[in-house]
């Protein structure tokens, strides 16, 4: 319960403060929200499946938004920054359907 | 697994979800709000490229622009002069052919004589001696056949006849009688001058039996006009 709190607390808190994104968190913000979502998803699937750990969540979590920081830093490095945000958009998309589709399946059952 | 109490882990994931959908508004906000920031760099350039040639292109419309207002301006002002040399030539030949009235500096010429003792050439030759002494504007007033004075405009078709009998005067078709009077703008002076020489005009005037009087005006006003013909033969070419 307290993570949908968190989560929709902090929605609410976004949407009303209206902060603006600083100019060096610009291109990262963007990946690191998708991977934290695919990172939620995964939780939410291993949850289901009775396999959660608090640690492991908060590490992927972590590792997930550090590292799609990373390969976003490392593209733009690399003159292919929207390139290789494109690709892990992707990866991380196919991620998410396919934990999505799992957690469809256990709380659908189909 | 849903939780009876808090511990410390789920906290810690709840304030990750917060951070999480803090981060998520954030930049739905941002993203749906921002023109140009979040554009990445290739796109930029495509604008500023775009930008750039639009910019020249207005740039040399505005330089075409410029051109066609100055040359406007320019048309303006020589077909404002040629209509200003247009109507002081139209002046001009209002003048010469007597359709206004005209003033200036000029002379009168009284001839006082008997009508059978003036020739017509005689005032032909006054009419000569006055163009060749450069009168611009001239004028004979005699007596008309109701015996009040009437003038006539002297123009380039005028004539003057002597018919007889009975010895009346027909300049330009209209009758007069004697005395004339001769009104003519024009340097006074240099018309005298040639009027009063040795011989000439007012010599033979004299000659003849007829009294002349001659007078500078500084203001002379003419005010009789020329009937206007227009030409049966000729034609503008």
């Amino acid at each position: 319960m307290i993570p949908v709190i968190g989560l929709v607390v902090g929605v609410v808190v976004g949407l009303f403060t209206h902060p603006s994104v600083p100019l060096w968190l610009q291109p990262y913000l963007p990946i690191a929200i998708v991977a934290a979502l695919d990172a939620v998803f995964g939780g939410v699937r291993a949850l289901l499946e009775r396999s959660f750990d608090d640690k492991v969540f908060v590490i992927s979590f972590g590792t997930n938004v550090v590292i799609a920081g990373l390969i976003v830093y490392l593209g733009d490095q690399l003159g292919v920054g929207s390139q290789l945000s494109t690709g892990v958009v992707v990866v991380l998309g196919i991620r998410i359907f396919t934990n999505a589709a799992a957690i469809r399946r256990f709380i659908f059952r189909a | 697994m849903m939780m009876k109490r808090p511990s410390s882990t789920q906290l810690v994931i709840g304030l990750i979800l917060a951070g999480l959908g803090f981060a998520l508004a954030t930049q739905i906000a941002s993203n749906s709000s921002a023109g140009l920031q979040t554009l990445p760099q290739s796109d930029l350039v495509r604008i500023l490229d775009d930008l750039t040639s639009k910019n020249s292109r207005l740039e040399a419309e505005r330089s075409s622009l410029i051109a066609l207002n100055s040359e406007i301006t320019r048309g303006g002002a020589s077909s404002q002069t040629a209509l200003s040399a247009a109507q002081s030539r139209a002046d001009a030949l209002e003048i010469l052919t007597g359709q206004v009235a005209a003033h200036g500096p000029g002379i009168v010429l009284n001839v006082y004589a008997p009508k059978e003792a003036i020739p017509a050439e005689q005032l032909v030759a006054v009419i000569n001696e006055l163009r060749d002494a450069g009168a611009e504007v001239v004028e004979i007033v005699g007596m008309g056949e109701d015996a009040n004075p009437i003038g006539v405009r002297v123009v380039a078709s005028t004539y003057v006849v002597r018919e007889r009998p009975p010895a009346v005067f027909r300049i330009d078709g209209v009758v007069l009688n004697p005395p004339f009077t001769f009104r003519a703008i024009g340097d006074g002076p240099t018309i005298s001058a040639a009027l009063n020489i040795a011989g000439g005009v007012t010599d033979q005037f004299r000659r003849s039996g007829s009294r002349v009087a001659l007078t500078i005006e500084e203001d002379l006003t003419i005010r009789t006009l020329a009937r206007l013909t227009s030409p049966r033969y000729a034609q503008t070419k």
